[in-house]
């Protein structure tokens, strides 16, 4: 099929035309009526998967006949005359092979501060062999390079090459995939230069990106019936681009073209001998947009000579209607309103039955995009499906490796209860009642270091009525988490079974009733797969700390990636920027054109720099743009193309995408203003969508909620409240009704912090045993005496180290105050109760309410009277907060004379003190000013006030600090009002 | 030729690419412009745009600056010869203006979009990250590092703290805790992280 024509054959489609059909248009048109076994002699090799599955499905769709052999690039054991090479080492095991050597480099050499670093080093060094290996570039060459430098980094980057060139000669038997491939490209084209196959030959689809294959396609290409077929050929492009991208890979006063699109191509070219006009079309299908091709071509010449465009852009000018008529250009403010409207046309696509495929690199987009699509229940087809460590096996697999890392803290340890797969072989839903007592209990409990004996304390006080199956759940989970943290090196065999080990159990629950969820499903499967495929390497590793562990196992699980299990919408497709080749939609959306996203910013290249690199024959990172460059030529020659951009990103404007920066200015530039107006157009089609994007999104304008007031039926108004709650009836009435009212509790934190709540009863707690202990032995007033009571209490009560360091430092700084005026406190008079029995009771008849109170201390004085003392961590309150707010000492005075207190019956109160304990303060309580009988009469009057249906518990009525947060803030809907606005009072029933 | 107000020639001066340059002036008084033009006149002068590098503080004055620097370099390339010697002059260039340097005036757009690595005009940050990636066995970093969030800091520093407050170290902190007078220790070491250039791995 190939007889005429000289060798090396080369053939192109154009941007655009849809490759795989060409490729089978092109072959059968050649084929013509030749034998019907004609085309089964053809082996067509292919690049991807999905390039070969699409062509199986054209030829398939054809009519019947032998069709021809369909291999990919990767696999060319079947082409080899004798056996293949021996299977490669997987990637895991070299990477667990070398990072025991790297890490004993970084203990050998003095200066590195690297140890934690060592798997992170591994695997960079990893993936420099692999660039090396497909290469063909040897340690020894990288070595010989000429390189000035006097600090010694080139002398240890030199170490780690030495390490590569060893792991390498050693593993000569067993080398890894890519120098597998280039050891059989290499013994084929040997192969084929002693007996040159008959039977055609073709490659399809590649570019060439690599060294290996490039090897491969010059051999193929120059067999007498070998044939390379590239795609995205550029032949709009005149000769002289061609002989500048060719020149600058021979002249060294040029920098080489690599970011091109069609320097690949050129380089195939240079090295084969070939000119432009050597190269025709494969199949005679034409480009779906021939001006936009001509268009893309002139935006994207190689930079030196730009100075083209003002020469051959007005040449385009008048086509360019044609070329840009079926172009939307999306500016979008954000990268969100980006997502929506792309779902809108994709979802308009789906409508019409139009093929529509998106293309970006920007994994983040696509699941904006996705989640978008949602709503209309459009699964699109994505081609890169659901990495596996962000599926819930992969997942629960990342929490069961943190346990091993650190101590279980409650956050941990409720994520896992709640995680779908534990405890998911049977008996799931007593779990999920299980959990959610316990949460409940830890909550009101406070744990933030879950331990066996607290779990199995705090689950009996979680459901003291069902008390026997709670119990056994909470040994089964105190005893699979106990011992679970580790924090000794050990061989990774050791790290794998304790993992799976910890895993399956908490999986499997107590008593499993069949096998988990763990391994079910795509996904399950997958991480199965990838946990055997460790523990089978797991013996090449050297030992590991618990932190190195985790991380290489999310590194697996990220690199793995599950297809999502849905059946998708067969004409919605998502696709890497790779798979934008295979082509065969009506509308390519390019999506993410910003710089840095696509093309993708470098990634770090720690080893060896741009010119080591040049000089060492490695890939430079224009390479790769080139690459993105030439999928970006393709994807934009789509007969409907979108191409979209957010103009600002998180913090800071965007750059638009070199290529659309080209385009524009090209565009914009034109002299007779044909290509600015087109642009416009462009523009438009996008504000259009833009805007209904914006019409999705809004949020209707709600009117805003008004100060709350409400006014409770009077049964279900309070009729007990605390000596504390009085001065928030006064400050902040909405959470008295909140709380009796509506009976609310507001849920704490799960990890409860070490807060001034905490601090304060701790303070009190610390007080009231000093006092206890010096009333029995007035020897023992003495600071040393109160310390040794701080740190039991704070040993016992606060499980943050640091806090407590700070706590007993404080106290220890007020000690002797404290000791100080005890002294004086006590000559004064004598403890009489304290906090435990100290609660007092006031009944007020007339209007059927009750007030209680704990007070923290009553002293008496020698003539029977009381003395009231309260324990403050912050500041007291002044005296004009006390008379208006803060009235708990006053109105306990007031229940003291009125006998409220039972262990003391009724008696004058001499004074009333609060004493500032970290300010070292005292301010006394100013009972004359604000006698017993006046605050009960006051008191009296406030509640009755609140008794009176008309009067309304207002949200945030007179807080001390505007700014305070309040527990229920949320509910009051404060922000949508704010306090200068006046309370709407509400009658509810 | 107009005699330039003298605002502008004091602009021309500070973009002279040959001496150096200390620039104060008030907001929105121009100096991002005379910033973009001091490149714009390096890349006239024939100098690599991979040789260029512009530091900024924030994020949006790197991203405003770039935007800028292409607008301007992206007109030139589209400029009639006469406009184009205009639009130089303009700048303060006072360099020769034939037709093979107008040509070359006109690819610098180009050039400088496809600057190698990226044209250099970022925040110290990056910058600085990009140091570390480069030489990680020198900083004692990992190659493929992420910049740390501030909660994530956060966070570390208290279960640091909380290990000295365990550890062998419980003296020292017992006794910096007798002096401090703060409610919170993260408030204090968040300050002495951030003036001691202390890192935590």
């Amino acid at each position: 099929m190939c007889e005429r024509g000289e060798t090396p054959r080369l053939f192109g489609c154009a941007p655009g035309v849809d490759f795989p059909r060409a490729l089978v248009d092109g072959l059968t048109a050649r084929i013509g009526d030749a034998a019907p076994d004609a085309l089964a002699r053809v082996t067509v090799l292919v690049n991807t998967q999905r390039m070969a599955r699409r062509l199986q499905d054209l030829f398939e769709a054809g009519p019947p006949r032998l069709l021809p052999r369909i291999g990919l690039l990767t696999q060319l054991d079947r082409l080899l005359p004798d056996a293949p090479l021996p299977p490669a080492a997987p990637a895991l095991r070299r990477l667990l092979e070398l990072e025991p050597l790297v890490a004993k480099l970084i203990e050998q050499e003095r200066d590195l501060n690297t140890r934690s670093a060592s798997f992170d080093l591994a695997r960079s060094l990893a993936q420099l062999m692999d660039e090396m290996q497909g290469e063909g570039v040897s340690a020894d060459q990288i070595m010989r390079l000429d390189v000035s430098d006097q600090s010694g980094h080139w002398a240890r980057a030199q170490n780690f090459f030495g390490i590569a060139q060893d792991y390498i000669d050693a593993t000569r038997d067993a080398p890894d995939p890519e120098a597998r491939q280039r050891a059989t490209v290499l013994r084929l084209a040997a192969h084929w230069t002693a007996q040159p196959p008959k039977h055609p030959i073709l490659i399809a689809g590649s570019t060439g990106s690599r060294g290996t294959t490039q090897l491969l396609m010059e051999a193929v290409a120059r067999l007498p019936q070998g044939a390379l077929i590239l795609p995205g050929f550029d032949f709009d492009s005149p000769d002289a681009v061609w002989d500048r991208l060719m020149r600058s890979i021979t002249d060294p006063d040029l920098a080489r073209e690599e970011d091109h699109p069609q320097f690949r191509f050129a380089q195939m070219m240079h090295s084969m001998g070939l000119r432009r006009r050597d190269i025709t079309p494969w199949s005679s299908a034409p480009a779906p947009a021939p001006a936009r091709n001509a268009l893309v071509s002139l935006a994207l010449r190689p930079a030196p000579i730009t100075d083209a465009w003002r020469a051959e852009g007005p040449v385009l000018e008048p086509d360019l209607p044609d070329a840009t008529r079926s172009i939307t250009l999306i500016e979008a403010e954000s990268a969100r309103a980006e997502a929506t409207a792309i779902a809108l046309r994709l979802r308009a696509a789906a409508e019409d039955g139009q093929r529509a495929a998106l293309v970006t690199p920007d994994r983040m987009l696509t699941r904006q995009v996705t989640a978008a699509l949602d709503r209309w229940n459009i699964r699109p087809d994505d081609s890169a499906g659901v990495p596996l460590h962000l599926s819930p096996p992969g997942r629960f697999l990342r929490h069961v490796a943190d346990l091993m890392l650190r101590p279980l803290d409650a956050e941990a340890l409720i994520t896992l209860l709640k995680h779908p797969l534990t405890h998911s072989a049977g008996g799931r839903s007593d779990h999920q009642i299980n959990a959610q007592r316990l949460e409940l209990r830890m909550r009101k409990d406070g744990m933030p270091y879950p331990t066996g004996p607290l779990l199995t304390a705090c689950a009996a006080r979680a459901a003291p009525r069902d008390g026997a199956a709670m119990e056994a759940w909470a040994s089964w989970l105190a005893a699979t988490l106990d011992g679970a943290h580790d924090d000794l090196a050990r061989p990774l065999a050791d790290w794998v079974t304790r993992h799976l080990a910890l895993a399956e159990a908490l999986a499997n629950g107590p008593s499993p009733a069949g096998p988990s969820e763990l391994w079910q499903k795509d996904a399950g499967e997958a991480a199965l797969a990838m946990m055997q495929d460790l523990a089978a390497q797991a013996e090449h590793g050297g030992t590991l700390a618990a932190r190195d562990y985790g991380a290489l196992v999310s590194g697996l699980l990220a690199a793995g990636e599950v297809r999502n299990p849905d059946a998708p919408h067969p004409g919605i497709m998502i696709w890497g920027t790779l798979e934008a080749r295979v082509q065969g939609a009506d509308l390519v959306i390019l999506a993410g054109l910003n710089d840095g996203t696509w093309p993708e910013a470098p990634p770090p290249a720690p080893w060896l720099n741009r010119k080591m690199r040049a000089d060492a024959g490695l890939l430079l990172p224009e390479r790769r743009v080139g690459l993105s460059a030439h999928d970006f030529q393709q994807a934009i020659a789509a007969p409907e193309v979108w191409l979209t951009r957010s103009i600002r990103s998180d913090d800071a404007e965007t750059v638009p995408s070199r290529w659309i920066n080209r385009l524009r200015n090209l565009m914009t530039g034109l002299p007779d203003g044909v290509g600015a107006d087109c642009w416009q157009t462009m523009q438009d089609r996008g504000a259009q969508w833009l805007d209904h994007a914006r019409a999705l999104d809004a949020a209707p304008d709600r009117p805003k909620a008004a100060r709350p007031s409400p006014r409770p039926p009077l049964a279900a108004r309070p009729r007990r409240l605390t000596v504390t709650e009085i001065q928030t009836l006064i400050r902040d009435p909405y959470a008295i009704y909140a709380k009796h009212s509506l009976r609310l509790r507001p849920l704490r934190p799960l990890v409860p912090s070490a807060d001034a709540l905490l601090r304060g009863i701790l303070l009190h707690d610390v007080m009231e045993h000093f006092v206890r202990a010096t009333l029995d032995d007035p020897g023992a007033r003495r600071a040393d005496v109160l310390m040794q009571h701080a740190c039991e209490i704070l040993a016992r009560e606060v499980p943050w180290p640091a806090a407590r360091t700070l706590w007993q430092a404080r106290i220890a700084r007020a000690a002797d105050w404290i000791v100080e005026t005890e002294g004086q406190r006590q000559s004064l008079g004598t403890p009489a109760v304290m906090e435990a029995d100290a609660i007092g009771r006031l009944d007020l008849p007339a209007i059927a309410t009750t007030i209680e109170g704990r007070a923290d201390r009553i002293d008496l004085d020698p003539d029977g009277n009381a003395i009231l003392y309260d324990y403050k961590s912050s500041a007291p309150p002044s005296a004009d907060q006390q008379k208006f707010f803060d009235k708990q000492l006053l109105i306990e005075a007031a229940m003291v004379e009125a006998g409220g207190f039972a262990a003391l019956g009724p008696r004058p109160v001499a004074a009333a003190q609060f004493i500032g304990l970290s300010g070292q303060r005292t301010a006394d309580v100013p009972l004359e000013e604000e006698p017993p009988a006046k605050v009960l009469a006051d008191l009296a009057g406030l509640l009755s006030a609140y008794l009176e249906p008309k009067k309304g518990y207002t949200s945030r009525r007179a807080l001390y600090v505007d700014r305070e947060a309040r527990d229920f803030d949320q509910l009051a809907r404060f922000g949508e009002w704010d306090v200068t606005d006046d309370p709407v009072p509400e009658d509810l029933s | 030729m107009t005699p330039l107000d003298e605002a502008t020639r004091r602009q021309h001066d500070a973009a002279r690419p040959g001496q150096s340059t200390w620039l104060s002036a008030n907001a929105g008084s121009g100096k991002t412009r005379v910033l973009t033009d001091r490149v714009a006149r390096l890349l006239l002068d024939g100098v690599q745009p991979q040789h260029i590098l512009c530091l900024t503080y924030t994020k949006a004055a790197a991203a405003e600056m770039q935007n800028r620097l292409f607008q301007r370099l992206g007109a030139w390339a589209m400029l009639d010869d006469a406009a184009l010697r205009d639009a130089l002059r303009a700048l303060g260039y006072t360099g020769s203006t034939t037709d093979r340097d107008l040509r070359r005036a006109r690819t610098l757009f180009a050039r400088a979009i496809e600057t190698p690595g990226g044209l250099k005009i970022q925040t110290i940050h990056s910058f600085c990250a990009a140091l570390l990636r480069r030489f990680p066995l020198e900083a004692g970093v990992s190659p493929q590092f992420t910049e740390i969030e501030d909660r994530a800091a956060e966070l570390l520093r208290a279960e640091l703290l909380d290990q000295m407050a365990d550890g062998p170290d419980a003296p020292l902190l017992g006794a910096f805790a007798q002096i401090y007078n703060g409610d919170e220790l993260l408030r204090i070491t968040a300050r002495i992280f951030s003036t001691t250039g202390l890192s935590v791995s």
